[in-house]
This record gives C-alpha cells, structure tokens and sequence, in this order.
C-alpha cells in the first residue's frame, strides 16, 4: 500500500511542477443572473496559453495588454473580449440553451452532458416538484430508462429501487446512493431527504460510469446534490411551498368477496359433496340446507342474553356479538382517506465569498390504511464560504427526525392487509357492546379483526433521528490544481416500540400482550481526498483526478421485552411498567471497513470526441488478506458525430453523438460483516438446556450458528453500454437509443446446503454468474405549437432480459429455494431462468374424471381437482413436474410524459407502466381455494362439477385436499399502465407579483394516480417485495403479492410562494 | 515576487497533501473480526466451553428451532408422526387448519409436504451437534482420557437417539459421523443409516457412561441398555433385546412411581424413579418466548378451555373404547388385529351441545382412560369438569375429547411460561423412554422367546401400579369419577394371547407419548389395525349425527405408509455432478 502511496505523490510532484504564473488581469465571469461561473475557460486568443475561473468564477491569467480572450464555458455561449490594459475584468456569458452542455456530478467531478461516456440519466427534477411523496424515490418509476421501483407501500415505507433488472440471488441489488457526496446503500435515507431540496439527480446506470465509486457500485449509482443560494438581486430568496394532498383508496380496484348467505351454502357444498348428506356447522346448524344465525357468540343462536355479555368468553358467558349478515366489507373497513400535508419553506443567497440555503421541512402523511402515519421534520443547512484566495470551505447537512406509526401492514402474511382476506364476512367490526368482535365462538376461523389490529398497533411507533452531512476544504494550489477533502457521515439512531396486544375476541386468542423497546444506532463516515487538475493544449484537455477514500459502518443495536402489562394504554407502555416475569433483552453490531484508491481521466479533442478512463482499488474488511484487494478499470469513448462534416452536409442532425463504454465494477455486500469467518452462537432458545431437570433455568450451551467461507473474494460486474444520441429541430426533438450487456460473475450466492450440514447459516460462496442485457429507448420533444403554446412530450421504454446463466457448476440442477409460504417456496433462483422466477405446477384444468385421474397416476389427485401439467412426461405428477409458472420481471417498463403551457397555465399529464411480467397472488391461498377457513372471493361461486367443467375453482369438497400447492392457479399478468400524475398549474403574472409584492406565485392542482388499466385482480399491482427492502432475501421473494399496501389516489392543491 | 511566493506555498501544501496519503495505514482496520460471537478457536478452548457445546446437543433434543419450522412440526413427542398416524388421536382443531397434519394422518401426503422437511432438518440439527461435539471432544486436550471416553459415550447416546428417530420416521437416511468429510451423503447403496450405526452409538454408552448421574438429564449406563434394546426390538432380535432390557431391570436404576399421574408432574420431576431418559422442558429460564418448554405441544390444548388454543390432537372414539374393561381386563383384539372393544362403545357426546343433558358411560373402564383422555362429565384436572362441546374447537369435524398428559394443573401455573399466542408453553417434561415402556418392551421380548410367565408378571407390574394409583374423583370428590375397574392377568395361557395382551397393554399405558404408530409398523400390523379403526369409526353414529366425515378417507397403503418420504426439498439440495444422492422411499 506505501508503494502506492508515494506514486500518487510522485504523481502530485509532477502536476504541481508544471505551473508557472505571468504577470496577471485578474477578472470575473458571471452569468446573466449575476451568477460566478465555476470552470469557465479563458484563453488568449490564438495561442493555447489559458486557464479556468475557481469556485467563484474568479480567475488571473498573465497577457500582454492587447491580447484577446476567449471566455468559454459549457452552457453558455463563447466570447471574445479585448484586454485593452485593463487589471480587472467583469464578463458576463450568455446562456447557450442546449442541455448539451449541461453540467452534472458524475462522480468526484462534474462533466457535461455532450462529454459523458457511460450511460448516465439526469431524472428531470422540475417535473418531481411538486409530486406527493415524501420519499423522491417513490416518484422515479417511469421517469427515467433502465430504472425500476419497487414501492413501499403505506406512509414511511422504503421503496426498492434497481437499475437495469435485478443482478444478486444471495444479496440484495440495491444501488449506491451518494447525496452531497455522501454514500449509504440504504433507500432509507431519502425518508428524511425533503424533496424540494433537491437540486438534481442522477444515475450512473453502466459499471463505465459507476465504477469510480468501486465495490458499491455494482447496481448503479444515483447521485443526488441539494439546493444552494442562488445568485441574484442582492436579497435573500425566500421561498414558501405549501400542499395538501387528499388521498383516497382506490375502491373501484378492492375484490369482490361473496356474502354470508354464499359463505354458508358454500360450506354446505362442502359437506354434500364429501357425502354428508346431512351438513352441520356450529353457526349455520344440521340440516339440508343453512340458517343464517342472529348471533355468532353464543355460536348459531337466534336470540342472546345480552345480560350474560362478558369480554373473556367464559362457560355462561359471552362477548355477544351479531352476525353481520349483509356482510362486512373487510377491505373498506381498514381503507379510509387520509391527508398528505407538507411545508417547505426555504432561504438562500450567494454573495462574493459566501453562499447559503437554508430550509425546513414538516411533512404529515396520514395513510389510508387505518391509523398508520408519517411525520417528518427537517432542517437543512448548505454553506460555502471563501477564504482568501485559495481556500474554499464548506458543508452541507440535513438533520432531521421522523415519526413512523402504526402497524405498517404491508407484505406480511398475518398483517391486517392480509387479515382483511382471511376474516369472514359475517363477522361485524365490534360486539354488541361496542368492543371488537372477532373469531371466538367457533366455525368462524382463524382470522383476526384487521380494524382492530390496526387500532391496537396505532401508538407502535419508530422514531429516528438523521443527520447525514459533509464537510469539505478544498485548496486551490492554482486555478487549474485543486485538492480536495471532504468528510462525510450518515449518522442515524431509531428507536421503536411495539405493543404486541392481547386479543381475545379471537378463536385463536393472544392472552398475554409484550411491550418491546428497540434501540439501533448507525453510522456511515466517509473520509476523501481527492487531487483534481485540468489542463489544456491546443485543441486537447485533459483532466486527472486522483484520490483515496476510507469508509467505515458501523452498527449496534438492542432491545428489551416484557410482558403481562396490566394496561395496554400509551401512558403505561414503559419497559418499567411490565412484570419482571416473561422478559428478554439482546443486542449485537458489526463493522465493515473499506480503504480505496481511485483516478480517473477525462480528455476531449475539440468538442467532439471525449475519452475516459478511470481505476479504483477497494480493499473490503469483509475479505481476508489474500483476496481482499479489488481493482475496478473503466474505459468510455463519446464522438459527437453532429461535430463531423458529413453529418452536417445532411443537415437534419442538430446533435448526434455515439458513446460507448466499457467497465468492471465490484460487490462485496453480503449481510453479514463476516462473510469469511465461522462463528458459534449463545443462544437460549434453541442452545440452553434446563439438564437438571429444575424446569426454571438452563445451561449455556454452543452450537455452530454461521459457517464462512475463507476463500471468499470480490464479485465482479462487467458491463458494455452502446448508445446513440440525436437531435433534430433545432434539438427540440431528441432520441437516445441504448444497449447494454451486464455480466455479473463470481456471484456472492448463499448455497444452500442439504439438512446434513446442520442449521448454522450457509456460507457465501463465489458461485454463479447473472446477465442482465437490455435496450434503452427515449424519444422527447420540446417546442412551440403556436404562438404561445408550448408542448413538451415525451416517451421512454427500457427493455431488460435477466437471467441466471450460472449456479453451481458442480451442479447442473442447482437452484436456491427461496422463502416459505405455508410450507412451500414460490420462487427459485436456478441456472438458465430469470432471477426469482415462480415455481410449481402448472395446472392444465381439471380432473373430470376417475380414470383420468388413474391414467395420471397422481397421489393426490381427485376428481375436481387441478389437472397439472405432466412436465417430464413419465405419465406421474410427482414433484419433478413443477417448473416455470411464470416470471416477475417485466420485458418492459415504460413512461410517458405530456406537457402543455400557454401564458400562465400549465398542464402536465404523466402514466407509466409495465409489459409482461406475472404476479404471484398468494392471497389466493386464502381467498380462492377452500383449504383455509377464511372469508372468500366471488370466484368461488363457479367452482368445478360435473356440469361446470371449465370452473374457476376445484370442487369445493372436504374430500378434495393439496390443491393449495404452488400452481400457476395463483399466477396472473402484472401488467398495467398507471396514470401517475395530472398537474395543471398557474402561476401569477408579474404585475399581479408586483402588486402583492412577491417575487413569483404559482397555484397548482393535481390527481395523483388517477386510474390504472390491469388484468391484475388484486388491489394493486405494484407489489413491493418485503417490508424491508434491504432485507438480502427481498430480491427472492419479487412479484408475490402477500397483501401489499395499494397506492393511494390523491387530490392535491398547493401553492409555491418566492419572495425577494 | 508574486511568483516566488506562491512556488513556496505550494510545496509547503504538498507536504501536507503528502502526510495525508502517507498516513492513512489501514490494514489493522481491514483486519477487523466478527462481533459478539464465538470464534472456533474459543468453543474449543477449555473443558468449560467444550461443556457448553455438549449442552448444546440437548438444546436439539426438544426437537424447537425457528429455523426448521414451527415447533408443533418437529417435537421430540411426535405427537404428528406417531399419534394422529394411528388409531389414537385425530389432527383436531378446525378441518383445514395445519391441513398438511391432516394429510398426514389421512395418508395423502406427498413428499412436498412441508412437515417432513421441519422434522428431518431438526433432527439432523442434533446429529450435526453431535458431531460437532465430538470432534472437538476427540481433539480435546484438557479431559482426562476417562472423563473424555465418558463424554464421547454420552454425545454419542444423544447422537443414538437422533438417529433413532430418523429411522423409525423415514428409514432410509444417510450417515454422518464425525468423521464425515461431505455432507452429500447417499440414503440407499452402503452409505445410509443402519441399526449398527444405532447400536454401536449406545454401545458406547453402555461401555463409558456412568452408573448415575449428578444431573437427572444426563443419561445413564442403564440407560443406554434400554435404548440398545429397544433398537434390537425394532429389528425383531428378541433374545438379545432381553438381555439387553434385563440389564437394566436387574441394576435397580429405574422403578415405577406409585402414582400414575405423577410421570407428568412438573412439580415431581426429582423424584420421578420412572425416567430412564427425558427431554427436561423449563420455563422462565431466559429463552424468549419460554421456548426451551414444552413449545411443540402448544397447539395441543384445549380451544376455549383450559390453555385457550388450539384444539389439536384430539383423542379417537377407538382408544376411549379400547379402555372398556370386564372383570378388570381389557377386551383382547382377535390375533389379526380387529378389535373388539368398539362392539358396544363407550357414550359420546358428539353432537349434543353442552347445555343439552349427557350420561356419560357407566360400564367399566381402566383408570388411565381418565388419567389421559378428557371426556364429558369427568373432572379434567383442576380445571372442572368437561362440558364436552364447549371445549371442542370444532367438534363436529373434530369429535368431542380431550387429550391430557400435556397439560398442567390450573394450580401449578408456575409451571406454565407464555406462547406465541395465548397458549402456555409449561415446564412438562416428554419422557423418551420410561420404566414402565423398559418393561412392557422386556415383556415383548420374553413373549416372543416363550417366557409367558416372565411376560405376565412384567405387565402385571404395570397395571398394578395403574390399579393402586389414586383415581380420578368425581367433583364433589366423595366417589371416583367413573366406573374404573383394573385386574391383574392370570399367567397367559398362549404366546398368542400374551402378545395380544402385551401389545394392548402397550397402547393403554403408553398412549400419548408418540409411539403407537411405529408400535404398529413394527408389529406389521398397521393396515390392518388403521383400517379396522376406520371401518369402526365411518360407521359411528352415536347420536343419530353420523360421525366424523374424513375418516372415511384414511387410507393406508402397504408398502409405502409405513415410512414417511425423503423430505422433497432435501432430495432437490442433495444434487452433486447432475445426480442426487437421496433417494426416494419406496411407494412415494
């Protein structure tokens, strides 16, 4: 590592030498607003003799007195000014309206977009404005090519984001995000990022472009940079930014669920067809066919003695409770519209030697699922400050604390979403007492009342403070030689309580409640340092960048439990309050450490060809000695073709570029911080034994709990990126067409391992290869119809293919079973299919009848049941007939974007969608098929007979079992096109602003998911993974919908306020 | 001028740009280790710690561990694999709840069925314990060569009884000692599991432990012969398994308690003489959740009674009759297996609500139908008398009884911990094997050697502690509860009738305990016996209401149902080279 070391200084030495200054003019160049412009170029006409402004658009060259500049700098237009023996000069450049020349971060430096190689988006952060979402995350489905979202799901939620498909079968693929130069993976953080803060964003989609940030990268990057003061008029910009968002379920999407009276006859078809002739059920009593009862505590009687009411249901007592004999509407009982409330308000300014923004932030989102919230304070604080002539200081830095409450519903098999499919109908939201009623008193299953889960949960709260910065100093050894250091750090502490109630109103009661307190602290501090230089000679500029980089992470966490609290009130629920009996605590932590160099070079010849090269070394904590060394090289080209006389002799092409790019990136992201060691656990559930038989303590005992894998190393994404670029009229139509090719080899895959090996966590081993390859599309036009009216539209499609392409090469037939729902697993991640696909039968139809099912020779079989689909042929359905039942991901995502203005009006429409990728509806377990006591849905009524062969649904029999397999019975189309925003908005003419003495105004009203066209039968079709999208196992379980949390549809009115 | 100063500045940077590049060593930082755990090299550090991982065998023994499945799935008591196979005991609860039990006990499972897996992967836990245990026991240098010897016997035992188990629930299972260098290892073709394997693990019991212990959990020399005889009895080697149990009745370690009910008594764990070898269940001992209780019975009690959830596991129609007596002795089955006890059946209250009047039977009945069986109108425990319906969770689909060796009395709360929901984990231990099984397995033996009078007198053991032990009272607590009669046998007259005898003997004292369907394999009488009890039991009809519909689906299929198929999932992971290395049991 020394050696290393003193070649970069070696490498300073070299670059430091090569300046000599003259006898000087000294000048600014600002912009039309009054701006400095940062980098501009000035060289002394007809000579290669120059250099750049600093920081503050400052900058001193030595010329002879009647000596001409050439002032250039992307996005404005060249100058030409004459010296004329002036020591001080003041330029203002004029804006060159391409975005061509754009500047954007792109990693340690920023570049334009005419110069980037790799495939970089720049999300259109304007058009995000004003969208009601408290994570930014959550609104860039759609927006951009090559990015797709997973969302969270009920207020606070984490959305998954990935980037050009899913690349990890043991890890999960979340990207590198970097905000203000500060790294996490954790989509977390955006919870307490205000949106209106954010000044652009963009992502690094290709390892060409991704890989200056090294092992992190290996999903893409996405880069956001927050707001700074504005130059202007010599006042503060103030800024108000006020919205309320009305938000409503989407009840027109909520399923049908059959009534009472369906319910009961359909439990009599059970019997008959068994061959009771003479059905019962303790509600619906004995006979040929069933009465609907009064009361369902006591069980099936018409009339109840309301005197003997008691909560605990007791021998002669009851908690009473009336059959609903219309039926309760689960879904819409836990559904209810709710507010989505924000203020912004934020202030700025930039002088000569300093510059600041300041806001805040109060955002309220009260979700449609009944009692569950999210609040969210912020502050934020962006400075700069100059100090004499070379030195730059700065920071920027958000704290803020958030308030996530309620039982957060998504995913979750026993969650009230789910509940909601799995309690009958005939049960009423509370007794006659007005307390909630439930499953107690028999034949009513094992459902549990969501409303009152939702009620219960309303004060479990996580709260967390963030403060996620960077300071930095940069030294200005000359204007054209810069080092830069910069300290960043994502320091988080949550702290949750969570009340798992008593429930007695239930067939299945929870007696005692627990009250549980969980604390977690962590932080993420990077520390770099980083030398930039730029040089220019003839028509040639380069620009070397060199650095090191040292990360840590760091984690703890604990928590405490007791139980048998003697009120479930908010004033009682402190760990103090609870018996000393049945109590618990734990805890634990890690740390994870990463040492990097990293360089880079850009060139361009003449504005039209662009080269660059970068290398960084990660060395990982996580690695042992031997392997712990990574080396991720990068190459990218761009030609702008449009530059080219032959383009130009065709004049049709305003712009026309070609990039290619190639580069290797890194991960070494596995859950554990250890993934080389083996390691044994204390653990009292499943170690400690009582071997003295006093049936209150235990001894300590050992056992293997995590097997590592010493050999261990880095894996290793390759990716080729192609693309072309053009623009017609005047660059008011542009398209940009991409391919790319990503291989993912030495995958990190947790194997695992048959039974003989124990329980102890299978070790990651670097097996197993993924590609993922794709085509990129975009077509935008921005112009003028006619006078006055504008018209901005867009379309962007991407199209990805992935696909495992190896698991074990010991192992033809290898295959990772993924997680276990009601004893089976969905998913498989095998060699040759797409990652996570969905696995089981595919049923054919039904049996109809005996000697059909003999000739299959099926041990479950029955007449009525799933006919599968004999896969291997042998004439047996056995468990070598499962195979692909279909596949989550999409062929193709796509966004489509419309946009009119005429004089103060503004109207923008905005859908975007999926193509072809299946959602795996578990809920059908519960809701379609009869093997679970549950409520059910309407397709149920056409269930299999003899005169019904083309039923929906088997025969609906006692005698019918093992239906509920995994079969493509649960698979459908996931497809859907989603009507995201509508925003029509006005904004206040300038005498109007001059009269109430503002700067500038603007109203605005917006639907926000306005409808969304799907074969898709569930609530909806966006399915979020799991509740934790960092969770390593979410990228297995995709596309199963276990009761997700539907996107709401909003009505939103608010108002943007500037003052000066 | 201007220039001179600024070459000076820059150096005087570059030596500061130099130091924080030359300073950055960070390779003891890369160096980091796992945090909050054991490292290898520690749990084999000393005689204490290599204790602690032979604790942690027994932490496998109650069968609970998250990562498997659900602890109903994989107990130590069997009460799915071995009860609700058999003619004792239903699934119970709601039809379709835990419907892949259901399939189980109805014979329609395939080898998908995620039961299997739970079970399998529990068990090979222990056995992968164990051999982590004695691998660091062989390498051990801070063990006298005795206490080491003693300590391998004692692993091994416990690694004995894993693969015991494994045998008699799936029989063909692959071997992993502690010397296993792979763990894709063949189930069929010289690779797999076989009785020596088994015995030769007791063996060393036999050979190295000690004739007692300080810790009651621990096994004993005499333990380790009942275990090797009951290995030799499940291969039929009767003479051998005679010396083998004869062993352990003539060294005096073990004797019956005087009162029946005491073999489950939490509060009567130190003086219980009857425990040859227990899983030791404990509450409050700072496991969350009390999971180191008795955690796999805790869907076992009673729906809206006593526990509060979750009505499974409910006793059959066949067994409660089976407790009918004349003159204090059981009614015999015929040679081939066909009862006769289900001729006149003892009264259910199937179908008649608990408010609606009940007699219950008033013939005469072996005491332990009430010890183990709640039933309506007999005090169950301290806890009232049965209402019947009221404490069946769905009795039309699931019939009428309770099961009772699980449960507590209401007053020994201190024996009971928390759940997962509202049901009680408690302090009850599960015996694998008692002194009371040591005798009637001897008995067995001497019946199918000929030693008649021999076998008489061992079940004459038995049932004369059941006929002195105090009997259930009815509620005033002035008369028994029933009409309990219990007699001694007169010396067997035939072998056939003392196997009959001995076998039916089995059932009644033993039942509940997780045996009765490996009892009947091993007897190759399974069929016949299955299908009696549902012939019997499809056309019950008790109260006009018709009985139980599903019974009538039971089907068992020789030459398959008497094992339970390689887990599906297993088969899938044992892939090497293209090939799996497990294979399918025969018939699945």
């Amino acid at each position: 590592m020394k050696k290393i070391t003193y070649l970069f200084c070696t490498f300073c030495v070299l670059l430091c030498s090569s300046l000599f200054a003259q006898t000087s003019v000294s000048g600014t160049v600002i912009d039309q607003e009054g701006n400095p412009i940062p980098g501009a170029t000035i060289i002394v006409s007809g000579t290669s003799q120059g250099t750049t402004t600093d920081f503050d658009g400052n900058f001193t060259l030595n010329v002879a007195g009647d000596a001409s500049l050439d002032i250039s700098s992307i996005g404005f237009q060249t100058q030409t000014i004459a010296v004329n023996n002036q020591s001080n000069l003041s330029i203002v450049l004029v804006d060159d309206i391409s975005e061509l020349d754009e500047v954007f971060v792109t990693g340690y430096s920023s570049q334009s977009r005419k110069s980037i190689t790799g495939a970089v988006a720049i999300v259109d952060v304007g058009a995000l404005e004003n969208l009601p979402d408290q994570s930014v995350l959550n609104q860039l489905q759609g927006r951009v090519t090559g990015v797709q979202i997973g969302k969270s799901g009920g207020p606070g939620g984490v959305p998954q984001v990935r980037i050009r498909g899913y690349a990890n079968v043991s890890t999960n693929s979340n990207p590198l995000y970097v905000i203000d130069g500060v790294q996490t993976n954790s989509a977390e953080v955006f919870n307490l990022i205000n949106p209106s803060d954010i000044e652009s964003i963009q992502i690094l989609k290709d390892a060409s472009s991704a890989a200056i940030y090294g092992s992190r990268a290996n999903n893409g990057v996405v880069i956001v940079t927050t707001k700074k003061g504005k130059k202007g008029a010599d006042k503060v910009s103030f800024n108000i930014n006020l919205s309320s968002a009305y938000q409503t379920p989407r009840k027109e999407a909520f399923p049908d669920f059959i009534t009472p009276q369906q319910y009961a006859d359909y439990l009599w078809l059970q019997q008959t067809n068994a061959g009771n002739d003479s059905p019962s059920h303790l509600q619906y009593g004995t006979g040929s066919s069933p009465v609907l009862p009064n009361y369902l505590t006591p069980a099936g009687s018409s009339t109840a003695d309301l005197s003997t009411y008691a909560l605990v249901p007791g021998p002669d007592n009851n908690p009473i409770k009336l059959a609903n004999k219309q039926g309760t509407d689960w879904i819409d009982e836990i559904f209810a519209p709710n507010f989505l409330n924000t203020i912004n308000i934020s202030a700025g300014k930039s002088t000569e030697d300093s510059n600041f923004y300041i806001s805040s932030n109060l955002s309220s989102n009260r979700g449609i699922l009944r009692y569950t919230s999210f609040d969210r304070y912020s502050l934020r604080a962006n400075s700069d400050f100059k100090v004499g002539d070379r030195f730059t200081f700065g920071e920027s830095l958000t704290v803020a604390y958030s308030e996530r409450k309620g039982s957060a519903g998504n995913q979750e098999e026993g969650g009230p979403i789910n509940q909601a499919h799995r309690i009958q109908p005939i049960v009423p939201v509370r007794d006659v007492e007005g307390n909630f009623a439930g499953t107690a008193g028999g034949g009513l299953g094992n459902g549990s009342n969501p409303v009152a889960a939702l009620y219960r949960d309303r004060n479990d709260i996580a709260r967390t403070i963030r403060a996620l910065g960077n300071f930095y100093g940069i030294v200005h050894f000359s204007d054209d030689l810069n080092f830069k250091s910069s300290f960043g750090f994502d320091y988080s502490s949550t702290s949750s309580s969570d009340l798992i109630p008593q429930r007695l109103e239930d067939q299945e009661q929870q007696t005692t409640n627990r009250f549980t307190e969980w604390n977690g602290v962590f932080s993420e501090t990077t520390f770099s340092n980083t030398l930039n230089y730029s040089t220019s000679f003839g028509d040639h500029t380069i620009k070397p960048l060199i650095g090191i980089e040292f990360n840590v992470r760091k984690n703890r966490t604990f928590f405490g439990y007791r139980s048998n609290f003697a009120s479930e009130s908010q004033d009682f629920l402190y760990l103090d309050a609870g018996p000393a009996g049945d109590q618990f605590n734990g805890g634990g932590g890690s740390q994870v450490f990463l040492f990097s160099y990293l360089s880079k070079i850009d060139y361009t010849y003449k504005d039209k060809f662009f080269a660059s090269a970068s290398a960084r070394i990660d060395q990982s904590s996580r690695y042992l000695k031997e392997n712990r060394t990574g080396v991720f090289p990068t190459v990218g080209l761009a030609w702008r073709l449009s530059e080219e006389q032959f383009v130009q002799d065709l004049d049709i092409f305003d712009n026309m570029r070609l990039r290619l790019a190639w580069g290797q990136s890194g991960n070494s992201e596995t859950p554990t911080g250890y993934p080389t060691a083996s390691s044994f656990g204390l653990n009292g559930t499943t170690n400690n034994y009582d071997i003295g038989g006093t049936s209150s303590s235990a001894l300590t005992g050992y056992a293997s709990s995590i097997d590592g894998n010493p050999n261990l190393k880095w894996e290793t994404a390759e990716t080729f990126d192609l693309a072309l670029e053009f623009g017609l009229l005047n660059n008011d139509l542009n398209i940009e067409v991409g391919y790319y090719n990503k291989i993912s080899r030495d995958l990190l895959v947790r194997l695992t391992r048959p039974a003989t090996a124990g329980l102890a966590e299978d070790p990651f081993v670097n097996i197993g290869e993924s590609s993922n390859k794709g085509v990129e599309f975009a077509i935008n036009y921005n112009g003028e119809l006619s006078d006055g009216l504008g018209i901005q539209a867009g379309i962007n499609m991407s199209f990805n293919k992935t696909e495992v392409t190896g698991l074990n090469p010991d192992n033809a037939d290898q295959f990772l079973p993924t997680f276990d729902f009601r004893g089976n697993t969905i998913t498989r991640i095998q060699k040759g299919y797409p990652i996570s696909y969905f696995y089981g039968y595919d049923v054919e139809g039904f049996y109809s009848n005996q000697a059909e099912v003999d000739a299959l020779e099926q041990s479950n079989g029955v007449v009525g049941g799933f006919k599968y689909r004999d896969v291997d042929g042998d004439g047996k359905i056995t468990g070598d007939d499962r195979t692909q039942i279909g596949s989550p991901h999409p062929d193709a995502i796509y966004g489509i974007n419309l946009g009119f203005t005429y004089n103060q009006f503004a109207l923008s429409l905005f859908a975007d969608g999926t193509i072809g990728n299946e959602i795996y509806d578990f809920k059908k377990y519960f809701t379609d098929l009869h093997f679970f006591p549950g409520t059910l849905k309407t397709s149920v009524l056409d269930s299999w007979s003899p005169s019904n062969p083309n039923a929906t649904v088997p025969l609906i029999s006692n005698n019918v079992t093992g239906q509920e397999l995994p079969s493509s019975f649960y698979v459908e189309d996931g497809s859907y096109l989603r009507m995201r925003n509508i925003n029509l908005s006005y904004t206040l003419p300038n005498s109007v602003n001059s009269s109430l003495n503002i700067a500038a105004a603007k109203i605005y009203f917006q639907v926000d998911n306005a409808f969304v066209i799907t074969n898709y039968s569930g609530l909806d079709p966006e399915i979020n993974v799991l509740n934790d999208p960092n969770n390593p196992r979410s990228d297995q379980n995709l596309g199963i919908d276990r009761g997700a949390y539907p996107n709401p549809r909003s009505f939103i009115l608010g108002v943007n306020i500037s003052l000066h | 001028m201007k220039k001179h100063i600024f070459v000076n500045l820059r150096w005087r940077y570059l030596v500061f740009v130099g130091i924080f590049f030359i300073t950055f060593s960070c390779d003891e930082k890369l160096e980091t280790q796992p945090q909050g755990v054991l490292d290898p090299l520690t749990v084999v550090s000393s005689a204490e710690n290599i204790d602690n991982l032979i604790i942690g065998v027994y932490g496998m023994l109650n069968g609970y561990n998250p990562s498997t499945g659900s602890a109903w799935q994989t107990s130590v008591t069997n009460w799915v694999y071995g009860d609700i196979t058999s003619d004792d005991a239903y699934k119970g609860s709601e039809l379709t709840d835990q419907g892949p039990a259901l399939e189980i006990e109805m014979f329609s499972h395939t080898e998908s069925n995620s039961y299997f897996n739970a079970k399998w992967r529990a068990l090979y836990e222990g056995v992968k314990r164990s051999n982590d245990a004695l691998r660091a026991l062989n390498n051990s240098e801070f063990l006298s060569a005795d206490a080491k010897a003693e300590r391998i016997a004692e692993v091994r035992f416990l690694r004995g009884h894993f693969y015991f188990d494994l045998k008699k629930i799936f029989d063909n299972v692959p071997y992993l000692d502690e010397n296993s260098e792979t763990f894709f290892v063949k189930n069929f073709g010289g690779e797999e599991l076989t009785w020596a394997h088994i015995e030769a693990d007791f063996q060393s019991g036999i050979d190295n432990l000690p004739t007692t212990q300080a810790q009651s959990g621990r096994p004993i020399k005499a333990a380790a012969y009942a275990y090797l005889g009951k290995a030799l009895l499940y291969q039929s080697k009767f003479s051998e398994a005679k010396t083998a149990f004869d062993w352990v009745v003539n060294s005096n370690a073990f004797s019956l308690v005087s009162e029946y009910e005491a073999i489950y008594d939490p509060s009567k764990k130190a003086e219980n003489t009857e425990t040859v070898f227990v899983v030791h269940h404990s509450i409050g001992d700072g496991a969350a959740g009390d999971a180191n209780g008795d955690y796999g019975s805790i869907l076992s009690y009673i729906q809206g009674g006593p526990g509060g959830c979750c009505g499974f596991y409910v006793p059959t129609q066949d067994i409660v009759n089976a407790h009918k007596t004349q003159g204090g002795l059981p009614l015999l089955p015929s040679a081939d297996g066909i009862a006769t006890h289900n001729a006149a059946p003892v009264n259910s209250d199937y179908g008649i609500p608990s408010d609606a009047a009940f007699s219950p039977y008033t013939g005469e009945v072996d005491p332990r139908l009430d010890f183990n069986i709640g039933r309506r109108g007999i005090p169950f425990k301290d806890w009232g008398v049965h209402p019947g319906t009221d404490w069946a969770r769905d009795p039309v689909a699931q019939g009428v009884f309770s099961q009772k060796k699980r449960f507590i009395r209401k007053d020994q709360d201190a024996f009971a911990g928390n759940g997962a929901w509202g049901e009680q984990t408690t302090a009850i231990d599960y015996h694998i094997i008692r002194y009371a099984d040591v005798l009637l397995m001897l008995a067995e033996a001497e019946v199918e050697i000929g030693s008649l009078s021999r076998a008489t007198e061992l079940v004459n053991m038995v049932r004369e502690r059941a006929k002195n032990s105090s009997y259930i009272q009815n509620e005033a607590g002035n008369a028994n509860a029933a009409n309990y009669s219990i007699e001694l046998y007169p010396d067997f007259i035939s072998q056939d009738i003392a196997r009959r005898a001995v076998r039916f003997e089995r059932r009644l004292e033993l039942s509940f305990e997780g045996h009765r369907f490996f009892d009947l394999v091993r007897w190759g009488i399974a069929k016949a016996r299955i299908d009696d009890y549902k012939a019997f039991e499809s056309s019950f009809n008790p109260n006009g209401t018709g009985y139980i519909p599903y019974i009538s689906n039971i089907n068992f299929t020789v030459g398959k149902n008497e094992y339970f198929p390689i887990p599906a999932g297993q088969i899938d992971l044992s892939s090497q080279g293209g090939e799996a290395t497990l294979q399918q049991n025969p018939g699945y």
